[in-house]
């Protein structure tokens, strides 16, 4: 039997190995091969160490943040926890292993409603929770990773647990904060009233009983005192308005836009003269699911400050309308006044932001009550305007759920 | 002098309001005499004849009640409450006065069984007219004072 000459693909593979021992000997991996077997053992070991280094990398990673990781497997139980874990649970390792997170931070068997794992099973996607664990006084945020097998199913889970009690802490401070400003407010507006209210009924029992007994100057000068007395009043009535806006449950309804914007009308006839106004509303207007006070207090200003703020050239026009987008009712209410510079356009809904161009009185806390009641209501307001030409101010209602 | 034994209890702590109020009720023709106390406690001590009211000649009951619900110490909503809940005094309206237009106020008020509720006035005008109303409501409907 004679030797048949090798093929092509066997001096391939022949010349393939001759090319990897010679690049491990140019590497200098080894000093010489003695079997093909080398060659492979050393690939080995090299796969072998970057895989230790690897391992190391990962777990002086998963050691080294604060947070709480633990891989869990479907059934809740705990798999792998890092370093911060066995410090918060006080526990070792082989404590940990195999015991579920529902027994471990909730001393329960079973997983609690807000479980992250059984919103993730469902949903295979990113869940997590905000809870507050009483027996350690702290405020978590859990949050749950699956991790699928090839075909796709979850198999584990990558749970983090995050100590968020110092954030928690700040953001109940500020609310405690707000309620106490807002407190102090009310009480402030509300005891100043009280002088506010004697000088108001003591000037005016001036001019009703004493008018004859007062020169002309002297009624002018009582009647200033009242004016003012009564534009503190009106100030003080408004920061009380502000301070209660979404402070109480309101009364929503299916309450008709038409019949608010009647009387609002109606009731600014004794403060205007809106006989010489032209007023624009369209034939139907939605109802709409709100307060009827707040959407009284909408318009009102919104027409306030229209009538306010009128051209002194031409016949005021003031028109009301409506889009049904959707999801809410978008309002409008534009005049052919003054126009707002486009500067002022954010300002004006600030709190006392009076325009110094402003001559008219007012409180300059309208439009703040209106972006109040819109924004406690899921709604917005802005305003578009043309020095000169006009102003049209929006809000939003969104429709009932 | 009270006038067929119709007199009206304002509990006020403020003097000036005080002034004010005798002041509306004068304006609107009633006359009737007003006692005025100026602290819950007061004005549970006069209903309930306790200590220096205790002789019910001198301190007979009122026909009507006005009530300041912003008092010092004991608020004027315990005193409601307290009205409203004896047998012998939950009959005499009261009108509770207030310097606010606050909603949580004025549900409270009902809510403890005021009759009537009025803001402290702005516009006197509108003060007076709201207790010509009231004088046809109460006064009228009660034993009226006689000219």
């Amino acid at each position: 039997m004679s030797k048949s000459k090798p093929t092509y693909e066997e001096l391939e593979a022949r010349l393939n190995k001759s090319k990897e021992i010679i690049e491990v000997l140019r590497n200098g991996e080894a000093d010489a091969v003695v079997s093909k077997q080398d060659v492979l053992l050393l690939r080995l070991r090299k796969a072998e160490k970057a895989l230790q280094q690897a391992l190391k990398d990962w777990q002086g990673t998963f050691n080294a943040t604060e947070d709480l990781i633990m891989v869990v497997d479907t059934e809740h139980r705990i798999i792998q926890a890092n370093v911060a874990s066995l410090t918060f649970f006080g526990r070792g390792l082989d404590d940990i292993v195999g015991r579920t997170c529902c027994e471990l931070v909730h001393g329960t068997d079973a997983a609690p409603a807000e479980c992250p794992l059984e919103r993730a099973r469902r949903t295979r996607q990113h869940e997590d929770t905000e809870l507050y664990l009483a027996d350690k006084d702290i405020w978590i945020t859990a949050s749950l990773d699956p991790i699928f097998d090839d075909q796709g199913n979850v198999t584990r889970a990558v749970h983090v647990i995050r100590d968020i009690t110092g954030r928690k802490g700040n953001e109940e401070e500020i609310r405690k904060k707000n309620e106490m400003l807002e407190a102090f407010l009310y009480m402030v507006s509300h005891d100043l009233k009280n002088p506010v209210i004697s000088l108001q009924g003591f000037c005016s029992l001036l001019i009703r009983n004493y008018r004859k007994d007062l020169n002309e100057k002297a009624l002018f000068y009582v009647e200033r005192i009242r004016a003012n007395a009564e534009l503190i009043a009106d100030m003080l009535e408004d920061v009380l308005a502000l301070t209660q806006i979404g402070s109480l449950k309101e009364e929503k309804a299916e309450i008709s836009t038409q019949k608010v914007i009647e009387s609002v009308w109606s009731s600014l006839s004794s403060f205007f003269h809106i006989e010489d106004v032209e007023l624009i509303v369209p034939e139907s207007l939605p109802r709409v699911f709100y307060s009827q006070k707040r959407l009284y207090q909408i318009f009102d200003n919104l027409l306030s400050n229209a009538l306010k703020f009128k051209s002194e050239t031409r016949a005021a026009r003031v028109e009301i309308g409506y889009e049904d987008n959707g999801d809410h009712y978008k309002f409008f209410v534009r005049d052919n006044g003054i126009g707002i510079e486009q500067k002022y356009h954010d300002k004006i809904f600030d709190v006392f932001s009076k325009l110094e161009e402003s001559k008219s009185e007012g409180t300059g806390i309208g439009l703040t009550i209106v972006k109040r009641i819109a924004e406690t209501n899921h709604g917005k307001v802005w305003v578009e305007s043309q020095v000169g030409v006009g102003s049209i101010f929006y809000f939003t209602i969104p429709k009932k759920i | 002098m009270a006038q067929g034994n119709t007199i009206i209890l304002l509990v006020e702590d403020n003097e000036d309001h005080i002034i004010l109020i005798k002041e509306a009720l004068a304006v609107n023709n009633i006359i009737n005499e007003v006692r005025v106390v100026t602290t819950g406690e007061e004005a549970l001590d006069y209903l309930f004849r306790e200590g220096r009211y205790s002789d019910p000649e001198k301190s007979p009951h009122p026909t009507l009640i006005i009530l300041d619900i912003k008092l010092p110490k004991m608020d004027g909503q315990e005193v409601l409450k307290t009205i409203k809940a004896d047998p012998g005094l939950k009959h005499i309206p009261v009108i509770v006065l207030t310097t606010t237009t606050r909603e949580e106020d004025m549900v409270k008020s009902y809510q403890n069984g005021a009759n009537s509720y009025i803001t402290k006035p702005i516009d006197p005008k509108k003060f007076f007219e709201k207790i010509k109303n009231l004088k046809l409501y109460w006064m009228l409907t009660n034993s009226l004072p006689r000219k």
